[in-house]
């Protein structure tokens, strides 16, 4: 015979118990998965050096640059991917980006060091910096980047730069 | 008639010597299976703004031995020469350098701070004052020096005595005065380049953690016999025991084999790269590519024709002929047109599988350095394939059936069995006939 549960059965008491728990660890995940994407509290410095004088040819696009590097390396895929031109969206798929920049929040982003902002045209803008990070392991690195920022519509949109997974960008 | 019967005589010992004509059959370059050598090459590197570069490291594996070798840098499509320079190595010595973007000099540079290169005449590199030397700019017509391949030539080897140094030690101060006054003549008779370097590519994008590694492509017995020097390029199959064809022959390979997969997480590139067509120091001397597999059956863009056939994993391919209709789907036939190719998996009609490229049987003949005939089937290539996913990324050699090489003793057509990696079938086939 089926074994049914009944309003006040200590099954169902079990059985709502562990539903609840599930439901709190699911909402715990969740919201901590959210608050990795949202807090975008900046502890890294952002430093000019080089000859050329460099500026920001706009202020949107400093807080744009800014926000898109802490969310890399707090690694919050989801949320860098759609700050990438919309074309780009459309060709990569996003389980391909997700896996070529998850493993950027291993390393801690202390100071972005750009060298030279160079506004290619009114709406395309490629800054040459230093990436300065330390690893899990606690060892100090750097790399060197030429970042690339396309203004589509009124917003700036990053373009991230790899001619052989992602030749569309390229 | 004591003209004749002395002319009689030297064509009979010409004839019973005819093995000790064919030493170079008997020895010559070799794929080293021990990863032990003379050259490598490195078929891809990548310095691309984006953050990718390439660490290279090269070992003289030698306990006693002091060795000099050349780096060359070559561009991706052309093949034209970015940067070359020497390595000093003593005895159980490692070099490495890293081929990078550099956002101060605005471009691809070679980063060392190891001691066994020269960052300024008679001063070797260190921590300190390191070697940052940009790529010069690429001509044009496509072409970029943020990709490419290296290869690295050992160009004259000797067991150095360092009295100034701690032990057993060689300083590099003491091997490049060694190195310096040597000529052409000094390096063949006294200090020939020995099969002691080893050499390893790491791929990666450092700040996200992307990382993979290879060995070189590794060459024996090539043994260069000229004083290599920064001053003139430095090619493949050029002033060595081995000339272009026969570093082709033992590259050649009739159809290359290379799993791939295909998903929205996965992407698979499988690259191929020619290391001996040298298009631009070509148009420099004003002739056609310099290998002669490019002359003899490139197109006239001299692009190398393939044929490809991708497979799924239950043995299903494009071109299957359909039970219920017909025609068969035609096959794939595409081009490579650069020095170094590379094929997406996006093109691939399955999520996962294989890929077979053919080379459709192209035969390319000619005289090796002693002067001998040879011919090979198979194109001159190096496959190797990069996958990116949700493990990470990964770098791997393709499979292949090696292309028939052959010779001419004796009068007669000879296969070389196994000629890519040793001479032991050729030493059998002249002690049969000996015997």
């Amino acid at each position: 015979m089926m074994r049914l549960f009944t309003k006040n059965s200590p099954d169902c008491m079990l059985f709502l118990f562990c539903f609840a728990l599930a439901l709190i660890v699911i909402s715990g995940c969740t919201h901590e998965e959210q608050d990795k994407g949202t807090d975008l509290a900046v502890d890294f410095d952002i430093v000019f050096s080089g000859d050329k004088d460099s500026d920001w040819p706009d202020s949107r696009l400093e807080e744009r640059f800014t926000d898109y590097w802490a969310l890399r390396f707090k690694g919050d895929a989801y949320g860098i991917y759609r700050m990438e031109a919309p074309y780009l969206q459309a060709l990569i798929p996003e389980g391909q980006y997700r896996n070529y920049v998850r493993g950027t929040a291993r390393n801690t982003l202390s100071k972005i060091e750009i060298f030279d902002i160079s506004l290619r045209s009114d709406n395309f803008v490629e800054i040459s910096m230093t990436l300065h990070f330390v690893t899990d392991g606690g060892r100090e690195q750097s790399t060197c980047r030429r970042d690339r920022w396309v203004k589509t519509g009124e917003e700036w949109h990053h373009v991230i730069r790899d001619p052989l997974f992602f030749p569309a960008a390229s | 008639m004591r003209k004749v019967k002395i002319l009689l005589i030297g064509m009979l010992v010409m004839m019973l010597s005819g093995t000790a004509w064919a030493a170079s059959y008997d020895d010559h370059v070799k794929i080293a299976p021990n990863n032990q050598g003379d050259v490598l090459i490195f078929p891809f590197y990548a310095a691309i703004d984006g953050g990718f570069e390439t660490k290279l490291t090269v070992v003289n594996t030698s306990r006693t031995e002091s060795t000099v070798a050349k780096v060359v840098v070559r561009s991706e499509v052309f093949s034209q020469e970015l940067l070359d320079f020497l390595i000093y190595l003593s005895p159980s010595d490692v070099w490495t350098g890293t081929l990078r973007w550099d956002a101060a000099k605005g471009g691809p540079v070679l980063f060392s701070d190891d001691d066994s290169i020269l960052v300024a005449p008679a001063t070797f590199a260190t921590p300190d004052n390191p070697v940052n030397q940009p790529l010069v700019p690429a001509a044009g017509g496509g072409d970029s020096n943020m990709m490419g391949y290296v290869y690295v030539i050992n160009a004259a080897t000797a067991e150095l005595v360092d009295d100034g140094a701690p032990g057993l030690k060689v300083r590099k101060s003491r091997i490049l005065d060694w190195y310096q006054p040597l000529d052409d003549i000094d390096i063949v008779a006294n200090y020939p380049p020995q099969n002691i370097l080893a050499g390893f590519m790491d791929f990666n994008v450092r700040d996200a953690f992307l990382t993979s590694g290879l060995n070189a492509v590794t060459l024996r017995d090539y043994v260069s016999e000229q004083k290599l020097t920064v001053r003139f390029p430095t090619l493949l199959g050029e002033v060595a025991q081995n000339n272009r064809l026969e570093v082709e022959a033992v590259l050649s390979k009739l159809d290359v084999s290379m799993p791939y997969v295909n998903t929205d997480e996965d992407v698979t590139l499988h690259f191929f790269t020619f290391p001996t067509k040298y298009h631009y120091d070509a148009a420099l001397r004003d002739e056609d590519p310099l290998g002669p597999f490019f002359r003899q059956n490139a197109d006239a863009d001299f692009c190398v024709k393939f044929a490809y056939e991708a497979y799924d994993l239950q043995e299903n391919k494009v071109t299957d002929p359909s039970p219920i209709f017909s025609p068969t789907p035609p096959e794939d036939i595409s081009r490579f047109c650069r020095e170094l190719n590379w094929v997406d998996s996006m093109q691939f009609a399955f999520e996962e599988g294989f890929t077979r490229y053919d080379f459709m049987d192209p035969v390319t003949g000619g005289l090796n350095e002693s002067g001998e005939p040879l011919t090979y089937t198979g194109a001159p290539v190096i496959p190797m394939q990069l996958n990116l996913g949700q493990t990470g990324l990964s770098m791997k050699y393709g499979a292949w059936t090696d292309g028939i090489v052959k010779g001419t003793i004796d009068r007669f057509d000879v296969e070389f069995f196994d000629y890519h990696y040793s001479d032991t079938p050729n030493h059998n086939y002249f002690d049969y006939l000996n015997d």
